[in-house]
């Protein structure tokens, strides 16, 4: 930068300079509050002379203290144009932290507005466009003096932590001040169309950017108000009507807003900490610029930048000095180290402060003399410790002293600790930064062991700004002690794991238990600590994860709360209110629907189809019942349950090949009895009988879809089986089916339930209609160039047809990794099952070999508060995409696990059938689409049947079969966790998943003990043979030609673009030639409704779909009178294939044969009767 | 190791800083005289550097 050409200009000079310019042209803008140049300058001129008038000179320090409106801009350029410097006094924070302010920076006046003049003695009222003397009346006499500063003056003083236990004030000068705003503004290309995003508080040092760049380039700045900046929806709401085209979004933030819904924004800057690589894609889509930043408050704003796009998995350099800057990495004697080689950072530029006010010791101490550069120049140490790639690109490692970011905030822990010490109680405090959910949070651990947490953080809250204030306390008796006589960090982190007493009740209803999960997650508890009193703020809440849990109550409940519900509520149950008062989504809740399918009950059905003798979709639970019986009452309580539940008087017919619901009236539901109480083997037997109940196939064409039965063992002891088809039952149904079966035990008389099932069908395909094809776009994006199928090493060849063969093998944690899981959890915010997962994905990632993966989840979409207590098949499976970098500590996993259940949970618009076919994947009957292994998370304790005079103990029910290849169940017993893993024994020995599940729990015990390494480093025992094993199917040629095949390679091998046609040569005309492809392709047309197909085209790249295929199926029927099994159909994707299988399989014409046509009408009539019902 | 030494050093524009002692001062710092342990001198420089301006914003009023 050519300062000289700078000299004597000021940044309020040059604002003013654009006002006469374009006076009317927008200056500051929020919502219907918006300034022009000329409303500002004139009251900016307005409130300098006032100023001046009080006796105002350069290097007078005034206060700004004003409420977020488009007056504090005027406040800021008002104050700068009278030579003063500004400074910022938060009108939130707490009043000792301004007084300390004031009196250090020994401040006479101070700028207000209505609102905060009551904070102080004899303020400035800042003027308000048009009034007083302003613009209109034209500049006399002392006003139009222009800005009296000189370059050196000081222009704002900004405070930021101290560790010594006092704010330290930064002085930076006119000179810095121009220089940044105008260098800045060109690097990011603001100009007059700029439309900037003003979010960042006075205090911080990004309002700068925010406001004082686009100002000096002409543009405009959009200035979030409180409400909008506490409010993720309000948020990108504010900047999608403002336009915002550039500026600055908080690390914190950038996952909140959408940036797809912004597409007016081309400049995105963030920094302060280190943003989440997944975050570049998101932003940086369209070519809009995504620039992470760097620069401490003593050298202005920004020092160096990165610019980054695309895809990001490793951490985000903060880049290359900024032009009029210099960047030095050196060692302890100030010398520079090589690329590679750690070490501190120092800065020369423009941009240096002048130091630290009223502070010489520490201003000498930290702005040395700079050996590199002008003579007598000067260089800031930064305290950070960074390192030079290979690229030259600096990267950001740590701090070499005790120096931390909270939400972006610098925070020096000694100044905590100091305010903590001044309690008169406290007699020892110590402050460790831990990682948290949204980076890192701040716990205070204190002696003695009986003082009071709420007190001690109220008298933080009284000094310190919120950043600073300890998200928790941990009172102690003595502290941990290392050898050397220092706290023992460590022994302290690892008290957090442990439980911490839960206020007021637990959560019992199914809202307060979802609300309560949320809230556990957000805040980075575990679920089961949460009480109904606890506070949001005292429990380690804070503005961004309120804005979290805001989100996530929308995105999953279908609730618009907002922000301001957390913040008024504070406890669990206010915000239990606020979420009940909410009215639900943008979908009405549909009454009294007719019995629909939703669209995961027609893919089980077809499921079904394809596999009629499984019974993989079973749910089975069992309950042995001690005391006196009433069975009369039970069975009573049973035809009560079905009554209110319609979905269990469910079956499920079809019509020409197209499934539908039908509803049985109210009855009685059978429940036969077997009495074992005189065979001395009855617990065999019972064991024979609840295997045998829970292998039985439903019909679900006549229903009904689940059955009871119970078995006696002794006058007073009985096992109640009951047995569901998935279709109408998951696991989450257990409880309202049991609480009910409770209740109408004692009394019939249940009531109507609040909606039924049908209703949540009906409310579901509105809301997937509203949101489904954003939804659909989401995931196509994110799954897009995903492995199509993810094979584990198995011991047998994989069958042509998936088999649904179940057999189920358990694993405890080691000693002690429960704990360890716990605490991690808790200290990322998030679940203990992420946790698990992350481990499994990283076993995965060992034995495939595959770094980038899918693996399934269950997911409830129980998103209405009516839909709570309902029996019924809510559950959808969901793709879990793992990326996984070969150099991610485990808790950098974890993380990521974390942000991918976040995002993918708040999709739920497009059904896992949707994806298949929107990726276009190859079908294959020999496996489930997508996901073959499920990792199931679902956690919650098992409830019991509560009948009077009778106890309750869960039996292990009998095992129905595996829908996948491998399901892993996270499950908690006895306060340990515990594994569970149903898989099929067609595929894998019990000796191979047994040495995968010693794998799996060994992995997750050393990485849960030690989260910061790298989690490839850790053994893995047993990968070797694990790795090893049969993949592919057999007969692997046969199976991969028909898949049909236009999306990703599978990992067996089949191309692509080079599907082989087994049955049928693709060789010769492609149109129909004999009579039965002409019929076969008649049939497609039909259905397809196309003109034609040709011999050889692929059923599924032709518009068919898995559903459709089972209506090709009952045309054929129709004609030929032979139902074809579904798998010869998925076999024989072409009209040619096709045609001979059927040719061959009857070894004669498939036509001609009047039987088969009087069939066919015979069919067709009993169809149309089925159809009349419906 | 005995305690590094070092020096009360100062620029044209009135700043003061600090410098390890042996290696002479980079140009446009010289020392003032003053030399003792880091805190000596970070107390040195508490006591002498009373204005805090620069030189030039002092002289231009």
């Amino acid at each position: 930068m050519n300062t000289t050409a700078l000299a004597g200009a000021t940044l309020p000079g040059l604002i003013l300079d654009r006002a006469g310019l374009r006076p009317d042209a927008t200056a500051v803008r929020q919502w219907d509050r918006a300034l022009t140049y000329a409303d500002l300058a004139g009251a900016a001129r307005a409130l300098a002379a006032e100023l001046r008038a009080r006796g105002v000179r350069p290097e007078h320090r005034v206060g700004v203290c004003l409420r977020r409106r488009p007056s504090l801009v005027t406040g800021v350029l008002g104050v700068l144009l009278s030579g003063g410097a500004y400074v910022p006094l938060d009108p939130d924070g707490p009043a000792e932290r301004r007084a300390e302010i004031v009196r250090d920076a020994g401040i006479d006046v101070v700028v207000a507005d209505e609102e905060t003049a009551a904070l102080f003695d004899g303020a400035v009222l800042v003027p308000a466009p048009g009034g007083g003397r302003g613009a209109g009346d034209g500049p006399a006499g002392a006003e139009e003096a222009a800005c009296p500063a000189r370059p050196g003056n000081a222009a704002y003083v900004l405070y930021t932590s101290g560790s010594t236990g006092r704010p330290k004030g930064v002085v930076v000068s006119h000179h810095s001040l121009l220089c940044y705003a105008l260098a800045f503004g060109r690097f990011t290309g603001a100009d007059e169309d700029t439309r900037a995003f003003g979010f960042a508080s006075l205090g911080f040092d990004v309002s700068v950017l925010d406001i004082l760049v686009p100002l000096a380039a002409g543009g405009s700045v959009q200035l979030a108000g409180e409400a909008d900046r506490a409010d993720p929806a309000r948020l990108q709401r504010f900047a999608a009507e403002h336009g915002v085209t550039w500026g600055c979004v908080p690390v914190a933030l950038l996952p909140l807003l959408d940036p797809a819904g912004l597409p007016a924004w081309r400049t995105v800057i963030t920094g302060a900490e280190a943003p989440g690589p997944e975050q570049v894609e998101r932003w940086s889509a369209g070519g809009r610029r995504f620039l992470n930043c760097y620069g401490p408050t003593e050298a202005t704003v920004c020092v160096t930048a990165f610019e980054a796009s695309g895809r990001w998995e490793r951490p985000l350099p903060i880049g290359r000095a900024l032009e009029g800057h210099r960047a030095y990495v050196v060692d302890e004697d100030l010398r520079q180290v090589g690329p590679g080689e750690p070490g501190e950072l120092l800065i020369g530029g423009f941009g240096l402060a002048r130091g630290y006010l009223n502070a010489p010791a520490l201003t000498a101490e930290r702005f040395v003399p700079d050996p590199f550069g002008e003579p007598g120049g000067r260089l800031y140490r930064t305290g950070d410790l960074v390192v030079r790639q290979e690229d030259g690109e600096l990267l950001f490692l740590g701090r070499t002293d005790r120096q931390v970011k909270i939400r972006g905030q610098r925070v020096e822990i000694g100044e905590v600790e100091t305010a903590l010490r001044a309690h008169p109680r406290v007699a020892h405090a110590v402050v460790e930064a831990v990682e948290g959910p949204d980076g890192a949070r701040l716990v205070a651990f204190c002696t003695p062991g009986d003082l009071p947490g709420d007190e001690l953080l109220a008298h933080c809250a009284h000094r310190l700004p919120a950043a600073m204030v300890p998200s928790r306390v941990v009172a102690l008796a003595s502290l941990p002690l290392l050898a050397s006589g220092k706290v023992d960090g460590e022994a302290l982190r690892a008290l957090l794991g442990r439980a911490a007493p839960r206020a007021g009740r637990a959560p019992e209803t199914g809202l307060e238990r979802r609300v309560a999960d949320l809230w556990a997650r957000v805040i980075g508890v575990p679920a089961d600590q949460v009480g109904m009193d606890d506070d949001f703020f005292a429990s380690g809440g804070h503005s961004i994860s309120a804005m979290r849990l805001v989100s996530a109550i929308r995105s999953e409940l279908g609730r618009p709360v907002a922000a301001e519900d957390v913040f008024a509520g504070r406890t669990l149950a206010g915000l239990v209110a606020a979420v009940e008062r909410a009215e639900p989504g943008d979908d009405p809740l549909p009454q009294g629907s007719p019995p629909t399918l939703t669209a995961a009950q027609r893919r089980l059905w077809f499921v079904d189809r394809l596999a009629p003798d499984s019974a993989a979709y079973n749910i089975a639970l069992a309950e042995r019942l001690r005391g006196p019986l009433d069975v009369a009452a039970l069975r009573r309580a049973l035809a009560a349950v079905a009554a209110r539940h319609e979905v269990l008087r469910w079956r499920v017919p079809d019509a020409r090949g197209l499934p539908y619901a039908e509803a049985d009236p109210p009855g009685e539901v059978p429940l036969p009895i077997d009495d074992l109480s005189g065979d001395d083997a009855r617990e065999t037997r019972l064991r024979r009988l609840l295997d045998a109940e829970a292998g039985h196939r439903f019909d679900l064409a006549t229903g009904p879809l689940w059955q009871a039965r119970l078995a006696r063992l002794a006058p007073e002891e009985h096992v109640l089986a009951l047995t569901f088809h998935h279709a109408v039952f998951d696991g989450w149904s257990q409880r309202p089916f049991l609480a009910d079966l409770a209740r109408a035990y004692r009394d019939p008389d249940l009531g109507p339930a609040p909606a039924g099932f049908a209703d949540y069908a009906v409310w579901r395909e509105a809301r997937d209609a509203r949101r489904g094809a954003g939804d659909l776009a989401w995931w196509k994006e994110h799954l897009a160039g995903v492995p199509a199928t993810l094979e584990l090493p198995a011991d047998r060849p994989r069958p042509p047809v998936q088999t649904y063969g179940g057999a189920m093998a358990t694993a405890a944690l080691p000693a002690g990794a429960s704990e360890a899981v716990r605490a991690l959890a808790a200290r990322l915010g998030t679940t203990a099952p992420t946790v698990l997962l992350a481990a499994f994905g990283e076993v995965l990632r060992r034995v495939t070999g595959r770094d980038d993966l899918v693996v399934g989840t269950p997911a409830a979409d129980r998103r209405h508060v009516a839909f709570q207590d309902l029996v019924g098949f809510f559950v959808e499976v969901v793709p879990l995409r793992l990326r996984m970098g070969g150099g991610q500590s485990f808790a950098e996993r974890v993380r990521d696990c974390a942000e991918e259940f976040l995002a993918v949970l708040a999709r739920p618009g497009a059904t896992l059938e949707r994806m298949v076919e929107a990726l276009a994947l190859p079908r294959d009957p020999a496996r489930a689409p997508l996901v073959q292994v499920l990792f199931n998370v679902y956690n919650f304790p098992e409830p019991r049947l509560d009948l009077p005079g009778v106890t309750a103990e869960r039996v292990p029910p009998g095992l129905a079969g595996s829908p996948f290849d491998l399901t892993v169940y996270v499950v908690e017993r006895d306060g340990s966790y515990a594994v569970d893993c149903v898989y099929n024994p067609d595929l894998f020995t019990a000796g191979r998943i047994g040495t995968l599940l010693t794998a799996y729990t060994t992995l997750l015990g050393e990485a849960a003990a030690a989260p910061e390494r790298p989690v490839a480093g850790h053994d893995v025992p047993g990968v070797a043979a694990l790795a090893s094993g049969v993949t592919g199917v057999t007969g692997v040629t046969g199976v991969t030609g028909t898949t049909g095949g236009t999306g990703a390679a599978g990992v067996t091998g089949a191309s692509p673009s080079a599907p082989v046609p087994v049955s049928a040569p693709a060789a010769g005309s492609a149109a129909p030639a004999t009579e039965t492809e002409r019929r076969v392709a008649g049939v497609w047309c039909e259905v397809l409704e196309r003109s034609a197909v040709s011999a050889t085209d692929n059923f599924f790249d032709v518009g068919g779909t898995s559903l459709t295929l089972v209506v090709v199926q009952d045309r054929l029927a129709e004609l030929t009178g032979r139902r074809l099994p579904l798998v010869d159909l998925f076999q024989h994707t072409t009209v040619r294939a096709l045609a001979a299988h059927l040719d061959g399989g009857t070894g004669r014409p498939l036509l001609g044969r009047a039987e088969q046509r009087a069939e066919a009408r015979r069919q067709r009539t009993d169809l149309r009767r089925k159809r009349g019902r419906q | 190791m005995p305690e590094q030494g070092w020096l009360v050093v100062v620029n044209d524009e009135e700043q003061y800083s600090i410098w390890a002692a042996g290696d002479p001062p980079p140009a446009g710092w010289h020392p003032t005289g003053f030399e003792g342990d880091r805190e000596a001198c970070l107390a040195h420089i508490d006591e002498v550097w009373t204005d805090m301006r620069p030189r030039s914003v002092r002289t231009a009023e």
